[in-house]
């Protein structure tokens, strides 16, 4: 099973990695407002070292992060075209996403966590990957 | 606006002159899987890297790349007969 010749694989892993950040963000803001009461604080930190894993998998090992970290004039012309068509397709998504957060605190009146920063946070980082993981044929 | 597809003969010209594929990207500045890419023709070449290309094979750009399908080289050569006789 190789991550850099399979999009099926590698489309799985950025669906794991994005869904594990959203339940971990989610499953802290309940157990925020339950009080930490019952066994909410085991689904928090598993949905979080599994999102840490399929992101280990997906992006770490196939070579994508250090893709995407280069410097510009370290890219060439096909893959600034890749990298740009990426970033535009990921402004998008994230600026849905946040609007969709606030709307959601704001209806609700709750304050957002530190968490759900972070996990904005993490995602803006990993939106421009993924579109590449999920696009590209091949990721070398 | 819709890419058309260029065709080219990189892989042809490049196995001719027995150069790898890493070996042509270093001397035209790309990565090696860009090379790949313009040889599958998955992959238009912006006017400056076509113009390194064809520099590389010593080749007006128009006879490394075109808009239309190139001829294959048993056509080519049947072509080229006829003119002799």
């Amino acid at each position: 099973m190789n991550l850099k010749k399979s999009r099926v694989l590698r489309r799985l892993g950025v669906t794991f990695t994005i869904t594990g950040l959203l339940l971990f963000a989610f499953l802290f803001e309940v157990g925020r407002y339950s009080r930490w009461t019952g066994s909410i604080i085991i689904p928090v930190v598993v949905s979080f070292l599994l999102s840490f894993l399929f992101f280990y998998f997906t992006y770490v090992n196939t070579g994508l992060w250090g893709f995407s970290h280069k410097k510009l004039e370290e890219y060439d012309e096909r893959e600034l075209v890749i990298v740009s068509s990426a970033a535009r397709v990921a402004y998008v998504l994230f600026t849905i996403t946040v609007l969709l957060v606030i709307l959601v605190y704001a209806a609700w009146e709750i304050r957002m966590s530190m968490i759900v920063v972070f996990v904005l946070g993490v995602l803006a980082h990993l939106l421009p990957q993924s579109v590449i993981a999920w696009q590209e044929k091949k990721i070398y | 606006m819709e890419n058309r597809r260029i065709y080219n003969r990189i892989a042809l010209l490049r196995k001719e002159k027995n150069i790898s594929r890493k070996e042509l990207a270093d001397k035209i500045g790309v990565n090696f899987q860009t090379v790949g890419y313009l040889e599958r023709e998955e992959y238009n070449p912006s006017l400056d890297l076509a113009f390194r290309i064809a520099e590389i094979f010593e080749l007006p750009v128009d006879v490394v790349f075109s808009t239309k399908p190139f001829k294959p080289l048993s056509e080519l050569l049947k072509d080229a007969n006829r003119g002799e006789k």
